[in-house]
């Protein structure tokens, strides 16, 4: 492939993006093959060093905001089917409409139910916590318990006050770092969903950046 | 590797390569290249996102009869080299406990 195929083949495979990051992109990797040919490779090879042309418009659509390539995608699915005459877009239309009953039920139990299961992770988050500072707080009181048992009732007793504060300490550490990690997870898992969302969109591949 | 570690080191990769002068793409692909695997279509959207972070900036210079595009390394861009190394002091101190271990 030449280097007017190769911009020829990407500019086609972009056509549905907005024409100033369309041209954006095509300078970058016209820049990229006229710089390999001036060190001395053939057109041909400048081209393969490119990459494959699928891993090079993946790479341009996963930094696209995922409302401009839908968008995008909508608008220019919509003129190819005016061209064609428009019978399709209308059928769809209608059957979008008449199927609103189903889907729109279906859509909105189904986001309920991901914001529901999200909420009770949480829930669970926030009650461990809740347990983590009860152990805290009763490992200190025992301790301070302790103290005046000592002067109440003999080294014996206190020992005992000063071992279950201990070990309810004990036990709220071993909880913490369970805690930690739980709610990192938490906190970095709707951002994985959102991305993996996109990856439906535009084909999302795992072995790229 | 994972990718999100790549990608990070990746984009420290590029702005180190801009450190001590403008580049452009072909020229960072070869001084990255010498360590780490790269290629114009990861490089493009790491540009792209450098850009927007105001890591770089961007500048158009002619070359034998067209334009080609100089990439410029910010104060905010060298602030996040620097952060990096920081960062990365931690990384390599688990790294030496986990291979010293088994000399020992």
């Amino acid at each position: 492939m030449n280097k007017e195929e190769f911009l020829n083949a990407l500019r086609a495979r972009l056509d549905y993006l907005p024409r100033e990051d369309v041209e954006r992109a095509l300078a970058f990797y016209a820049e990229g093959i006229d710089d390999r040919v001036e060190d001395g490779m053939s057109e041909s090879e400048a081209v393969a060093a490119m990459g494959d042309i699928d891993a090079v418009v993946h790479a341009i659509e996963a930094e696209m905001p995922l409302s401009t390539i839908v968008r995008q995608r909508v608008k220019s699915s919509r003129e190819r089917s005016e061209q064609s005459g428009g019978g399709h877009s209308a059928w769809w239309i209608v059957l979008a409409v008449l199927g609103s009953p189903v889907w729109l039920t279906f859509l909105c139990l189904l986001g309920g139910l991901v914001v529901t299961v999200y909420a009770v992770v949480w829930v669970l988050v926030v009650s461990l916590f809740a347990v983590l500072l009860a152990l805290g707080l009763s490992s200190l009181f025992m301790l301070i318990y302790a103290v005046s048992r000592l002067i109440a009732a003999g080294l014996a007793a206190a020992l005992i006050c000063f071992g279950i504060a201990l070990a309810t300490a004990g036990a709220a550490a071993a909880l913490l770092w369970p805690c930690v990690l739980l709610t990192r997870l938490l906190v970095k898992l709707p951002q994985r969903c959102w991305r993996w969302v996109k990856g439906l969109f535009i084909g999302g591949r795992r072995n790229d950046l | 590797m994972d990718i999100q570690l790549k990608r990070g080191l990746l984009e420290v990769c590029v702005l180190k390569a801009l450190q001590r002068q403008d580049s452009y793409g072909y020229q960072i692909i070869k001084d990255i290249s010498a360590h780490v695997k790269i290629s114009e279509s990861t490089l493009y959207p790491i540009l792209k996102r450098m850009e927007s972070s105001d890591f770089v900036t961007e500048y158009s210079v002619e070359h034998n009869g067209r334009l080609r595009k100089y990439y410029h390394l910010t104060g905010k861009g060298r602030r996040r080299i620097e952060d990096f190394l920081i960062e990365w002091e931690e990384v390599m101190l688990a790294y030496q406990f986990i291979r010293g271990d088994e000399d020992e």
